[in-house]
């Protein structure tokens, strides 16, 4: 073997592991965005023409009744929705959901049909080094269609990532929630 | 002689070897891909279908049982008649304790192995998760829980016990593992089970595991070929001699 080629082959193992995603696991905040605002309603609603916010605070008893259907306490006390309408009528919903990930939280949309089924999960801030890999369709499409009846749990009906497997808890979590209270306060 | 001797043993060893290569990575494309073997839960089917890993009976209420299996958890409130899943934000998978507070009505402590603890004031409605001095999912497991006095947890661990007192957690009978003899191990462990190339990993795995079996195929195909037609050729009978015609 010629010196040129086992430098070659030294490189290249020395490259695979210093960008090997357990060497690069930090606890150290890294924020990533992926869409602001504004791009992840027009991927969660992409027909609307028109897209309005409407702020819901749950009641005490709207609030028992969520926890209780999700098994976990609320934390935020408004929830906004945005309603997307075509021509006067509507479309569509979308919420944008905070999930503690491993140690931060990850943002992410969820698109929500007038009949409460998912339409489309978007990543939209990822700040952790390692499992942004739940932004790509290959586990977000897994959401596609489920709705607050489904167990939206992985290892149930959802395959988490190899290498992600927090944030999937994480996203499987915040979709259950955003359908359970799209459920109870929008449609009723 | 030596030479042939060694070459024979090669080869059948090598035959060996290719049978354990496809035993190891018909498995490993397997594991990565467990989702295919998984049994749906059925609703209603109850904890016993599954491994039962621990149980509680609330003190207050004797009707209301709780069942941490491998794959769930779940309650009854009559007896064990009838059961339901407990939802909870994580999966419900190795549920290695419960605990009911015998000192307070409704509080129930759970600890899922590779997760965390949860707690509950509602009898098991609405969990909500302690804070741990460790993270669960990182490598320290926990093993079991209990009450003590003034509602405060102990914690059985794989890196020794924690107890909960009046200023936070503190770590008795071992400690966690020094970090560098830990990351060293969490590297082996990593690199074997193809976690080390993070979200890659299956992909990684699946090619590696396809090369291999094609592999150890493609050399059974070649050997057993090679001695079909060597066979082959010895049961043919001779060509006949030829004959000089005399002129």
């Amino acid at each position: 073997m010629t010196m040129a080629r086992r430098t070659l082959i030294a490189s290249l193992l020395l490259a695979c592991l210093a960008t090997s995603p357990a060497l690069a696991e930090t606890p150290e905040h890294y924020e990533q965005v992926y869409l602001t605002q504004d791009q992840a309603l027009r991927v969660a609603i992409p027909e609307a023409d028109k897209v309005t916010p409407r702020p819901v605070t749950p009641t005490a008893a709207e609030r028992k009744q969520i926890e209780r259907r999700l098994g976990r306490k609320l934390d935020e006390t408004t929830y906004v929705f945005h309603e997307g309408t075509r021509g006067g009528k509507t479309i569509g919903y979308a919420l944008v959901v905070d999930e503690i990930g491993k140690y931060y939280p990850i943002t992410f949309i969820v698109g929500i049909k007038p009949d409460g089924e998912v339409r489309e999960v978007a990543v939209m801030v990822y700040r952790e080094r390692r499992g942004d890999a739940v932004r790509r369709g290959r586990f977000l499409n897994q959401f596609d269609g489920k709705t607050s009846s489904d167990p939206l749990m992985v290892n149930r009906d959802i395959t988490h990532l190899t290498g992600a497997t927090v944030s999937s808890w994480s996203i499987a979590a915040g979709v259950k929630k955003a359908l359970v209270l799209f459920d109870t306060l929008i449609k009723r | 002689m030596m030479t042939k001797n060694m070459l024979l043993m090669h080869r059948w060893l090598g035959l060996v070897a290719g049978l354990l290569i496809l035993v190891a990575a018909f498995t490993a494309i397997g594991l990565n891909h467990q989702d295919w073997f998984r049994k749906q839960p059925v609703a209603g089917e109850g904890p016993f279908s599954k491994y039962v890993l621990s149980t509680a009976v609330d003190p207050h209420e004797p009707a209301r049982i709780l069942v941490g299996t491998n794959d769930g958890f779940f309650r009854s409130l009559d007896g064990g008649k009838t059961w339901e899943d407990i939802v909870l934000p994580v999966p419900a998978e190795q549920v290695g304790a419960i605990q009911f507070d015998p000192a307070r009505p409704g509080r129930v402590f759970v600890a899922f192995r590779e997760i965390g603890v949860f707690r509950s004031d509602d009898h098991g409605d609405i969990w909500e998760e302690v804070s741990l001095p460790f993270y669960p999912p990182e490598g320290i497991h926990l093993a079991g829980l209990s009450i003590g006095a003034e509602g405060r947890l102990t914690l059985a661990t794989t890196a020794g016990l924690y107890r909960e007192g009046p200023d936070g957690w503190n770590s008795i009978g071992g400690a966690p593992p020094a970090p560098k003899a830990n990351q060293a191990l969490q590297l082996i462990y990593d690199l074997h089970d193809g976690r080390f190339w993070g979200t890659y990993g299956v992909p990684i795995t699946d090619a590696v595991s396809g090369a291999l079996i094609v592999l150890v195929l493609s050399g059974y195909f070649l050997f057993f070929g090679r001695l079909i037609r060597r066979r082959a050729s010895r049961k043919r009978p001779p060509a006949p001699a030829k004959t000089q015609v005399p002129a």
